[in-house]
This record gives structure tokens, sequence and C-alpha cells, in this order.
């Protein structure tokens, strides 16, 4: 299974070597993904210090490719950018959003009244 | 969608990930549908189908507790169904006696952003322990009986859900082994209409509310549903969440399709509301004031508007502005890796 997120762990992770995997875009979206381009000096420094020392949480051995992946999960725990910048998927692939779904869908008794 | 159809829906539970219809003599082999509903074989107009979500999350980032508030919606109440609902701690159910949807909409409509913004003991009892499950607490809440549950065994699981009434279909059993190996909790809940209810036949209900808190570190969303056969369904379906919490968050989920895995919104945010407590307080009534954080609070609104989940993960919300993370709050979050990215193994062993 390729892994997207894996430019970001090897933003992240810039001394880490042998890419696990191809880079690929999401099909979904045609947007590039933000959080692949976050310059490493914007991450979380704790998360990516104790990667990058291999301080993963457990007891399991892990190997670079894990480590590397495990980084960018608690990069993107941490928040900030990397989540923000994400493309979103609120609707099905070639659906608009329809911003008037909800009043649609909901009696006129609990319908938000107008603002 | 159209009225015939509304009448046929069955808008139920929870992110709910697994929805089951009751097993039993009344019932053929189940179909599922696109929503996690496991429905009796019924033409696709007549097959329950999870329409329509709406959640209120409260979630205290100091203690780490998550209050999950949920309106259970059906049209069917004659016909018996159960869903299950994951969550990574042990939870409490609680009924909420008032729904208090309609006041929050009212209150905090969603009104999107422009884009680039961005009774315990009742019937049976619990029943015998099954080999890898625990039955940890057996409860009536409303019309539904709630079972709380861990399982170290998938097989066993999907064994003790069937055993129990709950349908456990053959696309259910990833989605079981998945929460299994991820040490996760489960509320199984389970329909029991009144007995002149079922007597009567399908008739119209009125929407149940539920609670469910659990711990969680970060807010967190079943989202992750057992992936369903394609069915032709062009009805809508709409997921409402109302965040309440100190600091602004991002939901955020992985996506797996053809191309491989990626991180993605899967909620468009909609209006937010700074200072909100004396309103949240003011729409949500007495009855939830008393799980509202201490401090300054923060109401966000979210919309979902997918027909199906195949291949999303379930939700976790990170915090809007980022930082670093100690060691003991990465030890603390360590339920949500393998959450975030699945092909992770879970750290350290799962105790329990």
């Amino acid at each position: 299974m390729k892994h997207l997120w894996l430019p970001t762990a090897l933003a992240l992770l810039c001394a880490c070597s042998d890419p696990p995997t191809p880079h690929s875009r999401p099909k979904e979206s045609p947007r590039p993904d933000p959080a692949a381009e976050q310059p490493a000096a914007e991450q979380p420094p704790s998360a990516l210090q104790s990667a990058q020392q291999g301080k993963g949480p457990g007891p399991l051995p892990q190997s670079d490719q894990e480590v590397g992946r495990r980084a960018a999960v608690y990069a993107l725990l941490a928040g900030g950018d990397i989540a923000k910048n994400l493309p979103e998927r609120a609707s099905d692939p070639g659906t608009a959003f329809d911003s008037n779904l909800a009043d649609d869908m909901t009696p006129a008794q609990e319908r938000s009244s107008p603002h | 969608m159209n009225s015939t159809r509304r009448t046929r829906w069955l808008g139920a539970a929870a992110a709910l990930s697994l929805l089951g219809a009751l097993a039993g003599s009344l019932w053929q082999p189940a179909a599922a549908h696109a929503c996690g509903i496991f429905a009796p074989k019924l033409a696709p107009e007549e097959r329950p189908t999870l329409s329509r979500e709406k959640v209120l999350i409260v979630h205290d980032a100091a203690s780490g507790v998550e209050h999950f508030v949920r309106e259970v919606v059906f049209d069917k109440a004659g016909d018996p169904f159960g869903f299950v609902v994951p969550t990574p701690s042990q939870p409490t159910v609680h009924a909420v006696e008032t729904t208090p949807f309609t006041a929050l909409r009212k209150a905090f409509p969603f009104r999107p952003q422009p884009r680039g913004k961005a009774a315990r003991g009742l019937g049976k009892g619990a029943p015998p322990p099954s080999k890898g499950v625990q039955v940890l607490d057996v409860q009536r809440v409303g019309s539904f009986k709630a079972f709380v549950l861990a399982a170290t065994d998938q097989s066993a699981l999907a064994t003790w859900l069937t055993d129990n009434g709950f349908d456990s279909p053959p696309e259910a059993q990833a989605w079981l082994e998945h929460y299994v190996q991820l040490g996760f909790y489960y509320v199984a809940l389970r329909y029991e209409p009144p007995a002149s209810d079922a007597a009567a036949g399908p008739v119209s209900m009125d929407a149940e509310t539920l609670r469910i808190t659990f711990d969680a570190p970060l807010p967190y969303y079943p989202y992750l549903e057992p992936r369903a056969p394609e069915t032709p369904s062009e009805d809508p379906r709409l997921l409402e969440v109302w965040y309440v919490g100190a600091e602004p968050m991002v939901p955020v989920a992985v996506h797996t399709g053809d191309a491989g895995s990626a991180w993605v919104r899967p909620w468009r945010a909609g209006k937010r509301y700074p200072d909100a407590r004396d309103r949240i307080l003011g729409a949500a009534g007495t009855q939830l004031s008393g799980l509202l954080p201490e401090g300054s609070l923060q109401l966000q609104t979210f919309q979902d508007q997918k027909r199906r989940r195949d291949g999303f993960g379930d939700v976790v919300l990170v915090p809007e502005t980022g930082g670093p993370l100690s060691p003991e709050r990465r030890e603390a979050l360590a339920t949500f890796v393998s959450v975030l990215d699945p092909s992770l193994p879970v750290a350290g062993e799962v105790e329990r």
C-alpha cells in the first residue's frame, strides 16, 4: 500500500534515506498536498526529534519507514498547518457541496432562523 | 429526498460504523447497505439507511474526557435494529432526555465558510461471557439496550454480536478486526421496541438522543464504516457536528483509495463561535451544562455530505494551532497513531 503522507514524513525526517515508496498524489484531490510541502522547520520539534532518535512509543522494533510514518502521524496530531492545509473531502468525488442540504433535510420547525 | 423514501429511512446512529439489523426469525440473511446498516433483502428504496447524523462533541482537553452526544432517528419503529459504536477507552452510556440539536441548530447554524479558511438490569441482563469478549456493562437507555464490550478476539466478538441479535455480515469482519487490533471498546446498542409498537408494525417514532462518554486525549469521531457492496442510491446523506472545546480544532482522517493513502479533512468547516459558553448553556439547557469544561469555550460547526465513506478512517480533531508534543503527550496520543495510519502496529500490548 502506498502512503501518500510519506512525503510529509520525509520532509520531517530529512535525514532519513531510502524513501520506502514512490510519492504520489491522492486521486480525489487535484490540489497538491500542502502537508507534503511543509518545511521541516515548521514541524513540532519534539515529535521530530523524538522520531529522529527512534523514540517511538512502545517497545516494538521499528524500521526507518515506520519511524518516519509514526513521526508524521505525531506531527499531524500536534496540529497546526499540516492539518489545516490538508485537502477537504466533505462530499463525494464530482459532487459539489450543497450548502442548503441541511435545510432541505430538516423539518421547518427545526430550521435555523434567517440571519 | 422524496417523502416516500423518507418514511422508509432509518437514520440511525453513530458514525456508527457498524449497524446491524437484528438477526432472528423475522429476518432473512442481511444485505449490507451503503451506510453500514445491514438490512433484510428489501428493495433498495425500502432498506433502512443512515441518512442523517447529528452529533455534539464536548471535549475537556484538561481531563481528556469526551462526551459524544448523538441523536438516533428512525422511522420504522416496529423493526428491530442495532449498531455498534467503537470507543478508544471504556465508555459509559447515558440517555439525554431532550435533544439539544434543534436548539443548537438555531443558536449555532452551520453557515459554510468561504473555501480556503480554513435502567440497568432490565430484560435478560448480561449474556454469559464469551471467550475473548467481556461484557462490562448492560443497561437500558431509552428504547435501547446498551452493552459495553471489550474484546480481544474478532471472531469471538462477531460470535457474541450474532448470539445477541446483532447481525454480523462478512464485510463487518474487517471492521471488527480493525478495532480489536486497536484495543478499542464497544457500545452495542440494540433497539428493543415496546411490544405494543412491534405488534402495530412500522410506526413513526421520535428521535432518541444518547450520550457516550469516554476518555480521549483528542476529540474522536468513530467514522469508519464497514465497506458495503455498492447499491444504487442517490439519496442525500448529511452529518452535522457541533464541537465544543477550549480551542479550535481541525478534523482529520486517513483516506485510502486506489492511489494509496492520504490524510484529508473529511468535513466542511462552518461558522465558528468564540466565547460561546453562555450561548451553549442557553441552547443546550441544563442537562448538558454539567458536561462543559471549565474556562472559555468555543463552538465549531461542521458538515459532511458524503454518501459513502469507503476508504475513510475514523476522525480525530487536532489543534488548529500546532505546538510541540511532550513525551507524555505523545504517549497519551499513541492510541490515535494507528487510527491515522492503520498500517502502523499498535504500540504496546493491549492491557485490560
